[in-house]
């Protein structure tokens, strides 16, 4: 009997279940993700977003393509010293953006929309905190003036990392966050866990639907956009699981209604706009293949092997084969170069000290 | 035959900026053994303080070291009953050039005139000196357990923001743990200010004799050490103990 001939009989095997999936086995998947687009081979990448786009960043680094950290420490900072003040996590120092509508007020921040100091600044015990970012410096600011210029520099360097930027890679992690039930303004945390005091007149729960995240993912773009016309946008939705819903159910089926509007808004954009682009690391950690073998003993944090096989697809898929953009192709200042003029200076104002010491000697 | 030489007054100790206050001591006729060693030396952690041996030298400084203890004929370093003036564990050049590398900046107006600037909290700040520096104010500490120690904050040759913040931050943490320190410039010049230019030496980076000897006016002042008799013969500097001729 010939073949019938439907839009499914030339179809490649990735597009099946059984030769996709089943029969490749985990960490025999392929093909899960081609970039939309060819890059520039020294194309730059500023990275933001919840908790595991900090393995994006890494990673990135780690291949020595051009990650942006608009917001670096200062040199020769102790590494443990940068990493408690959240230094070099993400492109600025954010701190992790949960939801869509924190991108979009950071984008604001950036731009110049919404001035430094316009979202609130907690204060304890004579600390200060910013509301967007409560655990970024270990104990808070000394003075909400502190607090409120930190932020500024933060703005400042985001929009440096938007605008030298080739790929902007977003994270989305939930959908439910905390508000001001007045203004507006959205938290990274709810008041009174890490910093702040909880006011239930003040402080709005909200778990994000379709149509808000996607009208802030969309604000979000135009304000990118503002800030880097030419600017791509990649979306991950980061496979890690609530920590706890404020949604009055259960954690199991609130992650999964949000990590499935985050993926639906995802996939919408991407459709919508050839300058957006998905990458499936959702996916590769909570799709069946896995049977949750890639979470730890937490059934939350992602194992360094699944961490692995989400980047292993990631540069597979990555499409550096454009011309160089870049004069000099690097990311940021000539470090190495920086460093040993000044440390030319160092040597020579340190020759000109040895001297003084020796003249003490000197009884004539 | 041998001269007897009297013994010193205190020990001078530290950097380079331990010159200009030696140069003091010497115009107020204070007789002092100086051991001055490169900021670098300090920096690289080339000197340090051993429980039992005192202040040791390691590499490139062991012998600066045990050459100065040989020349005085010091058992150990500090010498008992001797007080130290200690000038040491702030180096900021060794430090600050590499945290402004990036405009890293600890100042509003600083920060604000610079949009390439990144503003640096104090938490951050102190964390980065207390990185580079809590060893020596360590060494401070036990310094001070053992005999009279005056820490002498080096002057400020600069206002601008980082230099003053680090330098005063440095010393607002030996204040905090515990150790007398004196900080001449703010006396001459106000908080924060820099050193004016009669009392500059001439490489611009360090105090003069005059400055010398006014900060060892105030250390005399504050009664860290005793000034000398106004009629005391001005010694020529001591150099050792006992000197076989």
């Amino acid at each position: 009997m010939p073949q019938k001939t439907n839009p499914y009989s030339d179809l490649p095997q990735e597009a099946f279940w059984r030769s996709g999936v089943a029969e490749a086995g985990v960490f025999g998947l392929a093909g899960l993700w081609r970039s939309r687009w060819s890059l520039p081979q020294d194309a730059r990448f500023s990275t933001y977003g919840s908790c595991f786009a900090q393995h994006i960043s890494r990673a990135l680094v780690e291949r020595g393509l051009n990650w942006l950290n608009a917001e670096p420490a200062p040199r020769r900072t102790p590494h443990d010293l940068a990493r408690e003040y959240n230094y070099g996590i993400f492109s600025a120092r954010t701190g992790n953006v949960y939801t869509a509508a924190q991108l979009r007020l950071l984008l604001q921040l950036a731009s110049g929309e919404v001035a430094p100091d316009a979202p609130e600044i907690w204060e304890e015990n004579g600390r200060h905190f910013d509301s967007l970012r409560p655990a970024i410096e270990p104990g808070g600011f000394d003075s909400a003036r502190e607090a409120i210029l930190s932020r500024a520099s933060m703005a400042r360097a985001v929009a440096r990392s938007v605008g030298r930027a080739d790929v902007f890679v977003f994270t989305l992690g939930l959908t439910e966050g905390w508000e001001n039930a007045e203004t507006g303004q959205p938290y990274a945390l709810c008041p009174g866990t890490l910093a702040g005091a909880f006011d239930a007149e003040r402080h709005a729960f909200r778990n994000y639907g379709f149509a808000r995240v996607e009208a802030d993912m969309r604000a979000a773009l135009a304000l990118l956009r503002g800030l880097n016309p030419a600017i791509r946008v990649l979306l991950t939705v980061s496979p890690v699981p609530l920590t706890a819903t404020a949604s009055g159910g259960h954690v199991l089926v609130a992650t999964t209604y949000s990590k499935s509007v985050l993926r639906a808004v995802a996939g919408e954009l991407q459709a919508a706009d050839e300058g957006v682009d998905y990458f499936p690391s959702y996916e590769i950690i909570t799709g069946a293949p896995t049977r949750g073998a890639f979470y730890a003993p937490n059934l939350r944090s992602v194992e360094p092997v699944g961490v692995a096989q989400v980047m292993g697809h990631f540069f597979a898929g990555l499409r550096l084969d454009g011309a160089k953009a870049h004069e000099g192709g690097a990311a940021g200042p000539d470090e190495a170069a920086d460093e040993a003029a000044v440390e030319a200076a160092m040597a020579a104002e340190e020759l000109v000290c040895e001297e003084m010491v020796l003249e003490a000697f000197n009884e004539h | 035959m041998s001269i007897e030489v009297a013994p010193p007054d205190a020990i001078v100790l530290g950097d380079s900026h331990a010159i200009a206050l030696q140069e003091g001591c010497d115009r107020l006729g204070l007789r002092t053994a100086i051991l001055s060693l490169s900021g670098n030396f300090w920096h690289m952690g080339l000197v340090r303080f051993n429980p039992s041996r005192g202040i040791v030298g390691r590499g490139a400084a062991q012998a600066r070291v045990n050459g100065f203890k040989a020349q005085n004929g010091f058992e150990k370093l500090p010498h008992p009953g001797l007080p130290v003036i200690a000038t040491f564990g702030f180096h900021l050049g060794r430090i600050l050039p590499m945290f402004g590398i990036d405009g890293h900046r600890t100042r509003q107006e600083e920060f604000d005139a610079d949009c390439g600037a990144h503003f640096v909290s104090r938490g951050m700040m102190r964390a980065y000196a207390r990185a580079f520096r809590q060893a020596h104010i360590d060494m401070l500490k036990r310094l001070s357990r053992q005999v009279p120690t005056l820490l002498v904050a080096p002057p400020l040759m600069s206002e601008e923001g980082n230099m003053v913040d680090f330098r005063n931050g440095i010393l607002a943490m030996m204040q905090e743990a515990g150790i007398a320190t004196l900080d001449p410039c703010a006396e001459i010049a106000g908080t924060g200010r820099a050193l004016p230019d009669a009392l500059r030496a001439p490489d611009n980076n360090h105090g003069n004799a005059d400055y010398g000897a006014l900060a060892v006016e105030l250390l005399c002042g504050a009664g860290f050490i005793a000034r000398p008799e106004a009629d005391a013969v001005q010694p020529a500097r001591f150099r050792s103990a006992r000197r076989t001729t």
